[in-house]
């Protein structure tokens, strides 16, 4: 293995013209992530600061090991929906570190809309109790939540992967032996009762926190039974009475720390092992990432100059370098741990194709976890590429890339289009964690492809019978294919929808990825074997 | 077992391996104890020795009995990278696609590498270098103009050399 050898010019003008285009870009995320984290109108403050609340962030802080990293998970979920002020869906989820062990959080957001269950928090919750499933991530559940947001029920209650699946994750994750710990810092009524119910272990805070089947409100309209949340729910009858919940809190700061120490009985689990050494930092500065990254998506870049900032020292050992030449395959350290990387250099080719499988295959075989670097507009289409088999080659890649036991990362750190999203681990491909660059792109095709498709598929309807269309006309029904294609494309978008774990600053590529790797190493990895290849 | 090749001068190549506490050189086995990450005891010549070496990308520096010097390690793989294969001066299109623009008139000298003209196939553009040093005679495809695999986007011929 040996370094990378760039050839990025960082005083040309390109460079810096791509740097100064990058750093906007980059701003423009940290400041929606700030404002999803800390904007929120007085007055939710101050219902909180009278409540004897804690900001979620607060609660974190007194969670976590101090000084330690907490990897947020799709933090501008829902920034696209639902007039984009339920900031991150309302939920803050993440990997965080207690007594030194990796763990995943569940938050409610309590200063937002009173931390109700939209049906895209409902999603969140699920893909955060994935992770942990997939991952074998113990759970700490920070509840406070006015339940399910009422008007939006449809969406969030009753099909498979909607507010009954988190429950569902919760008896999965207990059956395979996965701590979880539930601190109810508020009310939790309804559906939201069974999430400390199910939980191994539960602290309930004095005064604020509730758990109830059928809140006050409820039980007066049912039975006509005039009853207080206190006396129905509150901490010292659980704690006492019904055994709902084990260990009642003075206040907030008391039930962290309950929940530390409870945390600190479980038992660690034993990692899977691989090839792990010290780590060393990229020998290239991850900063010159901003200016390696073309203004303009259709203008290409090579791969390599990403993997040298990534990786540790910027060392590469590529195989095959020159054979298929537009996937870039290879193995590095991350973290100190050895990964396969295959990384888009140009259009997916016969050889491209055959390559990476082969790749892949390789690296399953040694237990080496995949990390997939995603710039790619497709599998190459046209009568030559067909006849050559395209379209079996592209098959082989994406049932080798499924047939994989070890732990996959995708990065969509350009364009994400087609299939070539299906063979490079997009998200329907049960990678561990997938995210996205701020300036990346993601469609069943380009908006371009698209409009022209749909124009042509009109033009031939109305030729059939005997019209016309004139230019004015055809631009009429491309343009609005054009603006919708667009607007969906868009990271955001995508991250808002979580299509993704997030939208990642370049710089932080490399930490997200370890953090990722390192955490995936609780669950022990599959059996191997593989489908039937068409050769 | 981990086996490097280095090279202290332009004509020496060595083999190293190491193999538990012995280090094999050039199929010589000495034995070695671990200091430290960076540093090691062996028998040089029948004297106990200390050695320090740190490593610096590619490079490995050596500190052995008050002298220091640098070897170079060299990567196996790289000397099988992906070598531009051109012939005859021209430059042929990769895969089927659109030209763009062009960089250079026919008739300009050009050195090779020189990017010439820029195309664009399954959304990505791509610039199409210069094959070898000499004069661009010839750009077939106009901006605008398709083409297919293997068309001649570019033809350069070496300049004479004046004698």
């Amino acid at each position: 293995m040996s370094r990378i050898v760039s050839k990025v010019d960082t005083s040309s003008a390109q460079f810096k013209a791509n740097f100064e285009s990058m750093s906007q870009r980059v701003q423009q995320l940290h400041d929606r992530l700030h404002q999803a984290r800390f904007d929120r109108p007085q007055r939710d403050i101050d219902r909180l600061q009278k409540q004897n609340k804690l900001t979620v962030q607060e609660r974190l802080a007194l969670l976590l090991d101090p000084g330690t990293p907490f990897l947020e998970l799709s933090g501008l979920a829902a920034n696209k929906s639902y007039g984009g002020d339920v900031h991150g869906a309302g939920q803050v989820s993440g990997i965080g570190i207690i007594h030194g062990r990796e763990v995943i959080i569940h938050a409610d957001d309590p200063s937002i809309k009173g931390g109700a269950w939209y049906p895209l928090s409902v999603k969140k919750i699920i893909r955060t109790l994935d992770i942990a499933i997939e991952n074998r991530l113990p759970v700490i559940h920070l509840c406070d939540s006015a339940g399910g947001f009422l008007p939006l029920q449809s969406d969030l209650f009753p099909d498979r992967y909607t507010a009954g699946r988190i429950f569902r994750n919760q008896c999965t994750l207990s059956k395979m032996g996965v701590p979880q710990i539930a601190v109810v810092l508020g009310h939790c009524t309804a559906g939201g009762a069974y999430i400390p119910a199910l939980s191994d272990y539960s602290v309930i805070v004095r005064g604020n926190g509730g758990v109830f089947l059928g809140g006050p409100p409820l039980v007066k309209a049912a039975t006509g039974e005039v009853v207080s949340a206190e006396a129905l729910g509150g901490a010292e009858m659980h704690t006492t009475v019904s055994g709902t919940c084990d260990y009642a809190a003075d206040d907030e700061p008391h039930a962290m720390a309950i929940a530390r120490d409870i945390f600190a009985q479980t038992s660690p689990v034993v990692k899977q092992t691989i090839d792990r050494i010290e780590a060393e930092p990229p020998h290239y500065d991850p900063k010159e990432l901003y200016g390696i990254i073309p203004t303009d998506r259709k203008v290409g870049f090579d791969m390599r100059e990403i993997i040298a900032r990534i990786v540790d020292g910027s060392h590469f050992h590529e195989y095959q370098p020159g054979y298929g030449t537009t996937i870039v395959c290879g193995f590095a350290r991350i973290w100190g741990c050895k990964v396969g990387i295959l990384a888009n250099n140009g259009v997916l080719f016969n050889d491209s194709s055959l390559k990476a499988a082969h790749f892949m295959r390789l690296c399953d075989r040694d237990r080496t976890p995949l990390v997939f670097l995603q710039n790619i507009t497709g599998y190459m289409v046209g009568r030559e590429y067909e006849e050559r088999g395209i379209t079996k080659d592209g098959a082989k890649m994406i049932m080798t890339q499924v047939g994989c036991s070890v732990p996959k990362f995708t990065v969509i750190v350009g364009s994400s289009f087609g299939a070539g999203n299906y063979g490079m681990c997009g998200r329907a491909f049960d990678g561990r964690f997938l995210w996205m660059w701020p300036q990346s792109e993601i469609a069943v095709m380009g908006a371009e492809q698209a409009a022209n498709t749909l124009a042509d598929v009109k033009i031939r309807q109305l030729q059939r019978h005997g019209e016309q269309l004139t230019e004015a006309q055809i631009a009429e029904i491309r343009q609005p294919v054009l603006e919708s294609f667009q607007a969906e494309s868009d990271a955001y978008y995508s991250t808002s929808e979580m299509w993704d774990d997030g939208i990642l600053d370049p710089v932080d590529t490399r930490n997200a990825l370890g953090m990722a790797i390192v955490s995936s190493l609780n669950a022990p990895f599959g059996e191997m074997g593989y489908g039937v290849l068409r050769l | 077992m981990t086996t490097y090749t280095f090279q202290s001068d332009a004509r020496q190549r060595y083999q190293t391996s190491k193999r538990g506490q012995t280090v094999h050189v050039d199929g010589q086995s000495h034995s070695v104890r671990t200091l430290d990450a960076n540093s090691f005891m062996t028998q040089v010549n029948g004297c106990l020795t200390r050695i320090r070496g740190v490593a610096d990308g590619d490079n490995i520096h050596l500190h052995i009995n008050g002298r220091a010097c640098a070897v170079l390690r060299i990567d196996p793989t790289r000397a099988s990278a992906a070598s531009a294969s051109e012939s005859g001066g021209s430059s042929a299109a990769p895969m089927p696609g659109v030209v763009i623009n062009w960089l250079v008139q026919p008739g300009c000298s050009v050195k090779a590498g020189d990017a010439l003209l820029v195309i664009e196939s399954m959304k990505l553009q791509m610039t199409i270098e210069a094959p070898q040093s000499g004069k661009l005679v010839d750009l077939p495809f106009a901006a605008g103009q398709t083409f297919q695999r293997g068309a001649v986007l570019a033809r350069v011929v070496a300049e004479e050399v004046a004698a």
